[in-house]
């Protein structure tokens, strides 16, 4: 079952488009990543998904047509954007980010969720009455992540995940996404520059190029690909 | 020494008033990150409704509280057509600051075209004559006085519940830290900029009915009290409602204090006394005494 059919795409920011008629697909359960490099794009896609510029096309989201809707809409409407540099609330605690995820949601499915996450990320029950912000960069993106999930949403899209993480920390927030997907069948949209890591634990993969889009390709397949090696591995 | 504690108090009751109106500053910044300068006119229109509907036969405490509700929903009023078009976050800052200003002139204006120029006498809440006080040491605290305290701290209260133990409370602390953040999880970010008009409009009308017994009800009993809220505000903390009590109280016992000792200050640069005092602490502590600074992220 197709969750999110993108078609003919377009936004950018006011002087230009950004993104030029963009098509993707990502079905249920499925983990589909989109490999560009630095201004290829990524990040436009993701806030155009998600409401927050302006943007033209057809954006369809189980079933429904998402394309005019408010963020606050969409969010209500199952998909979750953990963005760019994590987007967490600096000034309120561990606990108070993840409750600000669980809003939408009934108070006792919220305290589940939370002790649920707890325990998958230990380290951030232990940061619990911590402010966001004096958390590291890798506690940040496992609060950012929680967080997005407390919302229960049916896709998780991700901003490159990986910014400014060490190798070490990249390679656990990946292994982290790809538990998340297998444990609770989440679908889950990935914007990377890390195409190795990200192609690990994605089923097909995009690639993005100055606001053009590939066909979807398998990603083992990709993974073999001399030409995406060349331009993106850098070997 | 009598006249000591009789200064104390005296300033002791100014600095609750500060620290009450300040209140309604940190809930409009609580909800839209905006200053607003017409609070004090908000809270002085809301007395005269509610010396408007005692006119027509409410009793004094149901037209105070009816006063309260129907600021409220002007809050909202206001916040929609006035606040929102503008936008959020630093650009709209002047522009709103502006707007606010001019409401300040509009409200005043308004007022005195409605109810006229002349001081009116407002009916007290509580008893009031001469002999409505409590002694202490033989100075006297009125019945007045303590009644504003009193509401001050159940406000007070209600607002820490608001804010730390609900919901809405958490969503509207989300909203202002960080807008963007709380659209992402479906926080309705301009609902909760129009609730802390609302709630800001609504503690100014308590304020503009229990303290117009003592200053009379006049187009222009709140100004001076405005510029004094103003930096309660900035030195409690704009995120720190008992903070800016704390402040608010501070000043006022201050400003009496240096008035009354100090002979050049004497009453004329009472105020001058309390932007200095502002001065300073933003200097070393730029959000101020109680307030956290802002955490930024690495």
């Amino acid at each position: 079952m197709t969750l999110l059919e993108v078609r003919g795409l377009t936004a950018g920011y006011g002087a230009g488009d950004v993104l030029h008629g963009v098509d993707l697909d990502v079905a249920a359960g499925e983990v589909a990543v989109v490999l560009g490099a630095n201004g290829a794009g990524k990040t436009t896609l993701m806030r155009a998904l998600v409401g927050q510029i302006a943007r033209r096309g057809e954006v369809k989201f189980d079933g429904r047509d998402i394309a005019r809707l408010s963020t606050e809409r969409i969010v209500r409407g199952g998909l979750a954007l953990v963005p760019q540099g994590r987007g967490t609330v600096a000034d309120l605690t561990v606990e108070e980010n993840l409750q600000a995820g669980g809003l939408t949601r009934p108070r006792p499915e919220v305290a589940r969720d939370m002790a649920h996450w707890y325990e998958t990320f230990p380290r951030l029950a232990d940061r619990r009455l911590q402010k966001a912000g004096l958390l590291s960069g890798g506690e940040q993106q496992m609060l950012a992540i929680s967080r997005a999930l407390m919302s229960k949403p049916k896709l998780l899209l991700c901003d490159e995940p990986s910014l400014g993480l060490s190798p070490l920390l990249t390679q656990e927030v990946f292994t982290s996404l790809r538990r998340i997907n297998q444990e609770l069948d989440m679908a889950i949209l990935l914007v990377e520059q890390n195409t190795v890591l990200a192609l690990g634990i994605a089923d097909k993969g995009y690639l993005l190029e100055t606001g053009d889009m590939s066909a979807a390709r398998p990603a083992a397949e990709l993974m073999e690909d001399d030409s995406i090696r060349a331009a993106y591995l850098g070997h | 020494m009598d006249l000591l504690l009789d200064r104390l108090i005296d300033g002791f009751n100014n600095g609750v008033i500060y620290g009450f109106l300040g209140l309604a500053f940190v809930c409009v910044y609580r909800g839209s990150g905006h200053l607003n300068m017409a609070q004090g006119e908000m809270a002085m229109f809301s007395g005269f409704i509610a010396y408007s509907l005692y006119q027509i036969g409410f009793p004094v405490v149901g037209a105070v509280l009816a006063s309260a509700v129907i600021a409220f929903v002007a809050g909202l009023a206001i916040e929609r057509t006035l606040v929102r078009p503008f936008g959020r976050g630093h650009a709209s800052d002047y522009p709103v600051l502006m707007i606010t200003v001019a409401l300040f002139l509009a409200i005043n204006s308004l007022a005195g075209v409605i109810w006229g120029g002349e001081p009116l006498a407002f009916p007290a809440v509580v008893p009031a004559g001469p002999d409505d006080y409590v002694s202490l040491f033989g100075s006297r605290l009125r019945y007045q006085s303590l009644a504003f305290v009193g509401v001050l701290v159940a406000v007070l209260a209600a607002l820490w519940f608001l804010f730390y133990r609900t919901r809405v409370g958490l969503a509207m602390r989300t909203a202002t830290s960080n807008p963007e953040s709380a659209q992402l999880v479906g926080i309705r970010v301009s609902r909760m900029s129009a609730l802390g008009w609302g709630m800001a409009a609504f503690i100014g009308a308590l304020i503009g009915s229990l303290v117009a017994p003592s200053t009379t009800l006049t187009t222009g009993m709140m100004f001076n009290f405005l510029i004094y809220a103003v930096v309660a505000a900035t030195l409690g903390g704009f995120d720190s409602p008992p903070g800016v009590v704390v402040a608010g109280i501070a000043i006022g016992i201050f400003e009496n204090l240096v008035a009354s000792y100090v002979s050049i200050v004497g009453s004329d640069l009472k105020q001058a006394v309390a932007l200095m005092v502002m001065l300073v602490v933003l200097m070393v502590r730029p959000y101020g005494l109680f307030g956290t600074p802002k955490v930024e992220r690495v």
